[in-house]
């Protein structure tokens, strides 16, 4: 409780005000990095959210292959062209999602952030090797288990960390 | 008397002729002494009625700053001297219609004068509005995203506590974060 002149004091006239809506309890672990069960759920949704994606392209690739196929012979689609897929549509869309405010899907649920250890964002290079590391090796998340900073092998390698930053995406968007 | 005025006819006959003899020669002469006693006078005059005035002045000035000087000394201690023996909010209140003079104050001038802006924003800070609204509109689905983000964070501090403890580190990850959660100050971010 602070009165009218305090509040005066510190704020000045015309200046936005900004309103913390990150629950009081989690406000100071801000910026601090994750562990890996967040960091995990995050990349669960990520590949279920690809997942999703490729099997509804899959299913309707089905769907206009039985209605074509009267004019046209549209090969097939089996497993491994599927699951290539899959990795590329996962690589383009990590390297796009941390290169633009380094958020997932994912990572906007769980509340996470993806960023060099100086705290600056992903620039596009450093946010396509790192998806690519994170497509190709997966297992290195587990080494954020071990590490003292909660960083896995592909943030060792390429100096990123990941962070807790629960700011609605609205309020980053004003 | 027709002697006198024989012999005054006389003289003056005589200083007529005297004056048409010489004014010719003795006007040149007189005319800048006579200007320079005017302006002598004149001047004489004027500086008489200009001390005159400079000292009415001082004298007036002299004795108006004396007065103030007076009033100044005297009058602060007496007036509190007096206010302090009376009770100036009771007379106020007793003689003054405190009523009439609101309702004939223009008001539109002092709202103009109040910072209203500010005060709007220190009330919605007080009262912890953004609060109030995430409490009243959030509803189920901040819960669910606020209890699995700390679900996970016990989690993570739950898995990172037995591997710390394992590898026999002095402090664990979910000690600092847990003395982090604790800090009173908090980020603004």
């Amino acid at each position: 409780m602070s009165s009218f002149k305090e509040f005066r004091s510190t704020h000045w006239a015309g200046e936005p005000l900004k309103f913390n809506t990150i629950p009081e309890r989690a406000r100071n672990i801000q910026g601090m990095t994750a562990g890996f069960t967040s960091r995990f759920i995050s990349v669960l949704v990520d590949i279920a959210l690809i997942a999703m994606f490729v099997l509804c392209a899959y299913g309707l690739w089905v769907f206009m292959r039985y209605v074509l196929s009267v004019f046209y012979d549209i090969p097939q689609l089996s497993g491994v062209p599927l699951l290539i897929i899959g990795y590329v549509l996962m690589w383009f869309y990590w390297t796009w999602s941390w290169a633009t405010g380094g958020k997932t899907l994912g990572n906007l649920l769980m509340g996470l952030r993806v960023q060099m250890i100086s705290g600056e964002s992903l620039s596009l290079g450093p946010s396509a090797l790192r998806a690519l590391f994170s497509v190709v090796f997966p297992v290195g998340l587990g080494w954020a288990i071990i590490n003292r900073n909660n960083r896995s092998i592909q943030d060792v390698l390429l100096r990123t960390q990941v962070v807790y930053d629960w700011t609605p995406l609205a309020s980053k968007l004003q | 008397m027709a002697r006198q005025g024989t012999v005054r006819n006389d003289v003056l006959m005589r200083e007529e002729i005297d004056v048409s003899v010489t004014v010719p020669m003795s006007a040149g002469a007189l005319y800048p002494l006579v200007s320079a006693a005017t302006s002598t006078v004149e001047n004489l005059v004027g500086l008489t009625k200009f001390t005159a005035e400079t000292c009415v002045q001082l004298a007036s000035e002299a004795s108006k700053s004396a007065t103030n000087e007076v009033l100044d000394r005297v009058v602060p201690p007496l007036f509190s001297a007096i206010i302090s023996r009376v009770d100036l909010t009771e007379i106020v209140l007793k003689n003054v219609d405190v009523n009439a003079i609101v309702a004939q104050t223009q008001l539109d001038p002092i709202i103009d004068r109040i910072p209203m802006t500010e005060i709007a924003d220190y009330v919605i800070e007080e009262i912890d509005l953004p609060t109030l609204v995430r409490e009243s509109t959030g509803g189920v689905a901040d819960d669910i995203l606020g209890l699995l983000r700390f679900q996970a964070l016990e989690t993570d501090n739950f898995l990172s506590t037995v591997v710390d403890r394992v590898l026999f580190r002095k402090k664990t990850r979910a000690q600092e974060l847990d003395q982090a959660m604790d800090s009173k100050d908090s980020k603004n971010l």
